[in-house]
């Protein structure tokens, strides 16, 4: 099966500070990885240059099979709306219902033609949402068991609440791929558990692939197939989850 | 025991502190001298002020004043909060539009763009700074006499007012939603409007408030220049030293200040009050 994320010796650095220091690595469909490693190691940073949310000096990422460098404005929209992204926090818009934050996730849908720019306009809020993108996000809020909650304002939602809205903003998208930096870092125990959990069995159920980074190695360990370890911008350790056995865990850590 | 040291007063730069104090009571005593404040003045005057009240609250007297110059100061309050209101809501609109424009990577994030953000800036500062005399000076020069004169005056100083604010407040907004939008494939334009707007709302209702208010209060001077509403009438009265009826008119500019302030407070601790639920 192909690769859909292709990430080829790249660098990164903020300033003068190198952070990444050639990071490869291959993600087939419908794997999912883990993301392990000490703080500052790079996970967040590696999350971000995958997304393009930063430049990468040197080296090759390709998403889908698309070197995501070189893409015009449009082409990547297109290319990140098969993407799914979870931050560890202030991933929703905090004075709209969850409802709308959902809707929020068909904003990338092909955004290529005039016409749709007029529908992005509908998009920004739930009120204004066509029937078919209302009824599809109740849908994805009901999957994250959130359908009683649909009006709450995103704000007044408890951490792992608004969490799993962000997840049903990921799924309204359709994804082929979902990137979570630290999804459950700011909740508490069963919150996370709770979170990590939705994601495995969405992802497991829809074939979607995943990436997200985690401090908490048995979330690692339980929600994913393979593992991959950060030290000081390389991948030290990467293997089936199974077959990496703790003490080396423990090692990356020190 | 351990006992903490007192620290000195002006911190751990005591000259600093006393040469700023010293500069600043010079900078005063320069400024008052310069403003010609002076009570003896004051005092020495008040034989002119007694005139101006003894003569601006008379006995009773019906004929001092008809109800067709009522009517018409009435009409005239009216014609000014009309502009007032107008000019603010066409000055919103617009001010909203070059705040998106002005506000730092908000609509576009490039180094050509930052002079495109830098340019409407400066517009919007040239609509602030020059003050609304001289702007409603310039309208009537420009569209004649009257209420229109007034109105454009009102829309470009709430641009100048909105532009700057609006343009802060998207700002301060926390960009990290609208980064989770534009990473999953969404437009710029589209995040601006379904994440950093809509987290701005409070604050720009609140300044649109604002707005209304300073509105209302230009409004009521423009006349003095000619560009309508009750100023005009005020001006003339005063001219004529009709000081009770002056004192009519100001009566009502009084009321109308006051009613539009405790509205515009009133719908401001609403919009506080629905974001602390
Ligand atoms: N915006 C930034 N500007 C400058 N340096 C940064 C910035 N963001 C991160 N860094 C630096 O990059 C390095 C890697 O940070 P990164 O956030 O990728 O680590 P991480 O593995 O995600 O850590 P954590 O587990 O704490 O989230 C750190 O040394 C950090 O100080
Ligand atoms: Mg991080």
């Amino acid at each position: 099966m192909a690769a859909i994320v292709t990430a080829e010796d790249i660098a990164m650095s903020y300033g003068n500070t190198p952070i990444l220091k050639g990071v490869s690595f291959e993600l087939e469909a419908g794997e999912s990885l883990s993301l392990i490693g000490s703080n500052g190691a790079g996970k967040s940073t590696l999350i971000r240059c995958l997304l393009r949310l930063e430049p990468i000096i040197a080296g090759r990422i390709s998403l889908f099979g698309r070197e995501i460098q070189n893409l015009k404005p449009s082409e990547l929209r297109s290319t990140r709306c098969r993407v799914g992204v979870v931050f560890q926090r202030h991933n929703l818009v905090p004075r709209l219902s969850a409802l709308s934050n959902v809707v929020h996730g068909a904003l990338g849908r092909n955004t290529q033609s005039f016409g749709s720019m007029i529908s992005g306009i509908s998009l920004w809020s739930h009120i204004t949402a066509g029937r078919v993108h209302r009824e599809r996000a109740m849908e994805c809020l009901d999957r994250v068991n959130l359908a009683d909650l649909a009006h709450r304002r995103a704000d007044s939602l408890s951490g792992g609440q608004s969490q799993r809205v962000a997840i049903a903003r990921a799924l309204m998208q359709d994804p082929d791929l979902i990137i979570a930096d630290e999804p459950a870092a700011s909740l508490d125990p069963i919150a996370g558990e709770e979170v990590m959990g939705l994601f495995s069995e969405l992802c497991r159920e829809a074939g979607v692939s995943l990436i997200f980074s985690t401090h908490n190695i048995s979330h690692a360990v339980d929600f994913a197939d393979r593992m991959m370890a950060m030290k000081s911008g390389r991948i030290s350790l990467d293997g089936r989850t199974g077959s990496v056995d703790l003490q080396a865990l423990k090692a990356e850590y020190a | 025991m351990h006992r903490a040291a007192v620290p000195p007063r002006f911190g751990n730069r005591p000259i600093a502190g006393f040469l700023a104090v010293i500069l600043f009571l010079l900078v005063s005593a320069w400024c008052f001298g310069g403003s010609g404040f002076s009570i003896a003045q004051l005092l020495g005057s008040s034989e002119y002020l007694l005139r101006f009240l003894r003569e601006a609250f008379p006995p009773i007297d019906e004929h001092r004043l008809t109800f067709e110059q009522f009517h018409r100061y009435w009409l005239a309050l009216i014609e000014t909060f009309q502009m007032a209101f107008a000019g603010t809501l066409l000055g919103l609109v617009i001010g909203f539009i070059l705040a998106l424009f002005a506000s730092r990577g908000l609509m576009f994030e490039s180094p050509r763009s930052n002079l495109l953000q830098w340019s409407v800036k400066m517009l919007i500062s040239l609509f602030r700074t020059v003050p609304d005399l001289v702007w409603a000076i310039i309208f009537v020069m420009v569209v004649g006499l009257g209420a229109f004169a007034g109105t454009l005056t009102i829309m470009v100083d709430t641009i100048g007012f909105c532009g700057r604010f609006f343009a802060e407040e998207m700002e301060d907004v926390d960009r990290s939603s609208a980064e989770a939008l534009s990473a999953s494939g969404a437009r710029r334009f589209d995040t601006v409007f379904a994440a950093v707007v809509p987290a701005a709302t409070p604050g720009l209702i609140t300044t649109s408030l604002f707005a209304f208010e300073k509105a209302i209060r230009s409004s009521v001077v423009l006349g003095l220049v000619g560009a309508g509403g009750i100023g005009l009438e005020l001006q003339s009265l005063m001219n004529w030293m009709a000081y009770d009826r002056a004192m009519v008119i100001i009566g009502m500019i009084f009321v109308l200040v006051l009613v539009v302030e405790q509205l515009s407070s009133y719908f401001r601790k609403l919009v506080m009050k629905n974001e602390q639920q």
